[in-house]
């Protein structure tokens, strides 16, 4: 177990490492120098640049030297300081703008996960137990309708039917009177009454495969013997049912979590844009868009490194879920 | 009957070795017959005879494949089946709603043929608005195989007949049986041309997606070792970071220079790149349990070169498969484009692609007050669904022994 | 008198499946008596195992128990339970399974789940038919698998089935069932999964405990080896219907169906002189479309087609029958010296 807790981790470092040295290259792409652009942007804006500060800006960011410098500067910086550089289109540090972002990323995120589970893992088991029963067909054309809608056009049709039809707006994570509001009791269930559209958003496309997965798990698991024995012991069906095939079916369907939870990440960044989050996905895209290359950079590391976070964590849960692995 | 034993059954002898008859004895030989002959068929088929009987047999499966072809045509034939230039402005028609085709014209009887009303604009003196009423008066019959525009049909012939339009008696009013978009644009026209794009970008993804799988998965379960080690972690890597923020960043920096169909390219290529790990994956798992076959061995034995034994002799063996995975590959890759240009980070105007055509639709004012900007959204999710449906009875299609 | 225990009367049980239906339980009467052993005998796919899920009601959709009775006499003087009425997932016939009736299967591997320890799942019944404390019930569950013969019981019970041998497997199952003193066990092919050392082990544990716990046992198996080891009275089964059904010395020694003698002929025998094994001809028939009429005939050397449209099931002899219309007729030719 410990073995194999510490094979992960080295795997997940390696990961990470390769995850900033991809970021650190999407950083680089864009042409030419960004500090030319910065000072011209500012010029622009008709500030005048005093030559020092861009001398000291060259010096820390490693300008000019070999690319490999450049590199050990970015990564030493974030190691040390927790310093990503600065967002040239704002001037403020990205890790300001990061850090204030995450957590609500963090969450939606997180409960979206929650919703896949606490949603197709019953219905891929009532599925399995009533195969080609009406609601197990009504589920499976369900399935393939989340999978097919794009996240964003999801957004935008609850948006508008709960515009429309109840005459709410539903965007942000919070009401405007709780937007600047201290942590309250009160503004803790006002994020909540926001929370539920992006995790049902995001949720609908993953539960529609993960129902898949659990039903197919589930189908392969319900005719084993052990699944008679529990049966024959005389225990109710939904004891069997419950405490046998799904605890078995449940071990490949939360390895298959793991490998959703890259695409959930990408989820929440386009729904979070469309529902106007204040998440990292919508700061991505305005990063982007300004070729702001910095911020752009350090967002895209941060979402990569959190989804291999949570895979990590994924994987081992499943161990100790699995005595089988946990003896390997 | 008991002559239709070949064994030669003789009946009455009692006892003995000689009465192992059996088989003739069932009831109704007729239909014992048709079995035989069911299952003689059968015994013959080709594998790909087997696959089609299979295929076949999931009704939604052929539908879906009918839909999808009836796309793939209408994307084709853009500039007849399209009324108007999906790019052209028209200050005078901006947001009209779709317009319900009707068989009763303007004096109200029944006509043969399907009309229009004509539309009165009104301004809203708080809001400023346009918003249209019907017309009751005037009825604008449609006609078929109109001259409108002249284009290329295939790039090859010039014409001018359109499937349907108003013709020259309508003078400037339009026909928008999808509405229109803010700047007076026919949203049929935009949906039809941007079938174009939104449905050969999955295409063209799959194949490069294919082209990478094959070489590096093959490679990879081909030679085994390290090779394989390393591209089994490059795959692994790919698959655990998330891909839209990558495909975004990658595409952000697609240089701004670049013309539509270099730009068209970039992002084909950046959805393929990450796209190509579960294709490769699965060949390079073929590939693995192929290497040890004796064919794979014999032809390895008379000195056939790796990559003739690759593609002769491999390759063939699961193209079935392949083809199943393509097809529920290509929805992602539209999904993904989809995302990608409506964030503004894909395909931009003039290009247009469902995605770009749903750029319209991005805050919330847009959509209440004009919800038809949202049907090339259902264009792209009736294409998913096709391909998904078509990917499934493919998948189980290509397993012509199974059952 | 004999003291019954299980009384099954006609018996259908049938698959509704898009195909067709199968008739995979197609009119079985027999009894067992308390304390005493049935073998169940007949080639894979001619209902036995469907037909002890039928006897604990645990016949699952597509498939139904269409009719018949199977009385179940819990003391010997008091009115039967008719399982087969029951409602499959009632409290009544809840309490039966494994309190009353208990059963162990074929992949003693596959019988115990991957994924809990064997104490979880032995305790689980015990809790649940003799409301036991956890601390008591654990008790109970370390006697047993001493008793079957397992050592360091303790250290036994906190393991997976994989860290298990398949004999050990068997044995766990066969305390587990034991658990709850049933009063008859029923053995799905038991000893199939298990090399021939274990298998011998196995049935000699199996008769030494149903010495000891006194309950009768339902044996289901293909290999007539092992009826004629632990069996009191056989039954035989084809294609759904049982075929013969006499006590052990008649079935071995003066069988009277064709079915009975061909499968004895296919197994070797230390009393006949060394020659080559018979097989029975052809398959068992596609059971979508079942033979007309004797539904063995097409594998029968005695088949007359005027003769055996409907073979009765007759008595031979007071508790012998056998499915045949020519019992008799093949008595006398096999008297006769063959060529």
């Amino acid at each position: 177990m410990v073995k194999f807790i510490i094979r992960r981790l080295v795997t997940a470092a390696v990961t990470i490492w390769a995850i900033s040295v991809v970021s650190f290259v999407i950083i680089q792409l864009p042409p030419g120098d960004f500090l030319t652009s910065y000072e011209a942007n500012l010029r622009q804006m008709g500030e005048n640049v005093p030559e020092e500060q861009l001398e000291a800006m060259r010096e820390r960011y490693g300008l000019g030297e070999p690319i490999v410098t450049q590199y050990y500067k970015w990564v030493k910086a974030i190691l040390l300081h927790g310093d990503f550089g600065r967002s040239m289109e704002s001037g403020v540090p990205v890790s300001v703008l990061l850090w204030d972002r995450l957590p609500l990323t963090v969450l939606v995120g997180l409960s979206s996960i929650l919703f896949v589970w606490v949603v197709a893992i019953p219905i891929g088991v009532y599925s399995a137990t009533h195969q080609y029963s009406l609601m197990d067909h009504v589920f499976t054309f369900l399935g393939f309708l989340g999978l097919a809608i794009p996240n964003f056009l999801l957004a935008l049709v609850l948006m508008w039917v709960a515009w429309s039809e109840f005459g709410q707006s539903v965007g942000g994570l919070y009401s405007p009177e709780y937007k600047a509001a201290p942590w309250s009791m009160a503004k803790f269930l006002d994020l909540l009454s926001h929370l539920w559209i992006p995790m049902v958003i995001v949720g609908t496309s993953w539960t529609a495969g993960l129902i898949r997965t659990m039903r197919a798990n589930m189908l392969d698991e319900l005719n084993q013997p052990y699944v008679e024995t529990g049966r024959a012991k005389g225990l109710r069906e939904w004891r069997v049912v419950w405490k046998y095939p799904v605890r078995v079916a449940l071990n490949p369907f939360i390895s298959t979590v793991g490998y959703a939870l890259p695409q959930i990440v990408g989820g929440v960044v386009i729904t979070a844009v469309v529902l106007n989050l204040p998440t990292l996905g919508p700061l991505l895209v305005r990063a982007l868009l300004a070729q702001d290359m910095f911020m752009a950079g350090a967002i895209v590391m941060i979402l990569s490194v959190l989804t291999v976070i949570g895979t990590l964590i994924s994987d081992i849960l499943l161990a100790i879920l699995d005595p089988r692995i946990r003896l390997e | 009957m008991e002559t239709s034993n070949q064994q030669g059954h003789i009946s009455g002898v009692p006892l003995g070795p000689s009465v192992e008859s059996g088989i003739s004895r069932a009831p109704d030989v007729t239909r014992i017959d048709e079995l035989q002959e069911e299952y003689d068929s059968i015994a013959i088929a080709t594998p790909r005879q087997l696959m089609w009987w299979k295929f076949r047999k999931h009704r939604l499966a052929v539908f879906s494949a009918g839909v999808l072809v009836i796309f793939y045509l209408i994307a084709l034939f853009a500039d007849f089946v399209s009324p108007y230039d999906p790019n052209v402005f028209n200050a005078k028609y901006k947001y009209v709603p779709p317009q319900y085709v009707t068989f009763y014209n303007a004096k109200g009887d029944l006509s043969w043929r399907p009309g229009i009303r004509g539309l009165i604009r009104n301004r809203d003196p708080e809001t400023l608005r346009i918003t249209y009423e019907k017309d009751k008066s005037v009825w604008y019959p449609i006609k078929f195989f109109v001259k409108e525009r002249p284009y290329k049909l295939l790039g090859l012939i010039e014409t001018d007949i359109h499937l349907f339009g108003l013709g020259p008696e309508a003078e400037d009013f339009r026909v928008f049986i999808l509405g229109s978009d803010r700047l007076g644009r026919d949203m049929f026209s935009r949906v039809v041309y941007g079938a174009r794009i939104s449905l050969s970008i999955g295409l063209v993804a799959v194949f490069l997606s294919l082209t990478l799988g094959i070489v590096l998965g093959g490679v990879s379960g081909y030679y085994g070792g390290t090779i394989d080690n390393i591209i089994q972690r490059v795959i692994e890597f790919i698959r655990s970071v998330p891909g839209l923020p990558l495909w975004m960043a990658l595409s952000a920096a697609l240089p701004v220079y670049w013309s539509q169909e270099q730009r068209f390219f970039g992002i084909t290529v950046i959805l393929s790149i990450i796209g190509w790990t579960d294709l490769g994956r699965q060949v390079r798992g073929r590939f693995l349990s192929l290497r040890t076959e004796d064919f794979v061995l014999a032809a390895k034995l008379n000195g056939a070169r790796d990559l003739r034994i690759i593609l002769r002799h491999m390759v063939p063996s699961f193209t079935s498969h392949i083809i199943a995975s393509l097809t529920l590959s290509i929805p992602g890759i539209i999904l993904a484009e989809t995302g990608l240009s409506f964030l503004g980070l894909g395909l931009r105007q003039p290009a247009v692609s469902w995605g770009v055509l749903l750029q319209e639709a991005q805050n919330i004012q847009t959509v209440a007050l004009t919800p038809w900007l949202l049907l090339p959204g259902l264009a792209v999710v009736i294409t998913v669904l096709a391909f998904n449906f078509l990917g499934d009875g493919l998948r189980d299609a290509a397993d012509p022994f199974s059952h | 008198m004999p003291d019954i225990l299980l009384e099954v009367k006609d018996l259908h049980v049938n698959f509704f499946l898009t195909e067709g239906t199968v008739k995979a339980v197609n009119g079985v009467s027999f009894k067992i008596e308390r304390g005493k052993t049935l073998g169940i005998v007949g080639e894979s796919g001619c209902g036995k195992s469907v037909m002890a899920r039928a006897i604990l009601n645990m016949v699952r959709p597509p498939g139904r128990i269409v009719s018949g009775e199977i009385n179940y006499y819990s003391q010997p003087d008091s009115p039967p339970i008719n399982i087969a009425s029951l409602n499959r997932n009632s409290a009544q016939v809840r309490r039966i399974r494994w309190g009353e009736i208990a059963m162990i299967f074929q992949e003693p591997m596959t019988s115990l789940s991957p994924v809990h320890t064997i104490s979880n799942q032995m305790i689980e019944p015990i809790q649940l038919h003799l409301n036991l404390s956890k601390q008591a019930a654990k008790n109970h569950a370390v006697e047993l698998l001493a008793r079957v013969g397992l050592p360091n019981p303790e250290q036994l019970l906190t393991r997976y089935r994989h860290e298990l041998s398949g004999g050990m497997r068997q044995r766990v199952m066969i305390a587990m069932a034991l658990s709850c003193n049933p009063k008859l066990l029923i053995a799905d092919e038991p000893t199939t999964a298990v090399d021939v050392t274990t298998q011998a082990q196995i049935l000699n544990l199996m008769r030494g405990l149903q010495d000891e716990f006194g309950m009768a046992i339902m044996f289901i198996t293909h290999a007539l080896g092992v009826i004629a080891e632990i069996a009191d009275d056989v039954v035989v089964m084809y294609l759904g219907e049982e075929v013969e059904v006499a006590d052990v010395d008649t079935i071995f020694h003066d069988p009277s169906h064709p079915y009975t003698q061909a499968l004895l002929r296919s197994i070797p025998r230390p009393d006949m002189k060394l020659k080559r094994l018979e097989t029975i001809k052809g398959n068992v028939p596609d059971p979508m479309h079942l033979p007309q009429g004797c539904k063995y005939h097409p594998r029968c050397r005695y088949y007359i087609p005027t003769r055996c449209a409907n073979p009765p099931f007759e008595r031979v002899s007071s508790e012998h029958r056998a499915r045949c219309a020519r019992i008799h007729d093949i008595k006398e030719q096999l008297s006769e010296p063959t060529s």
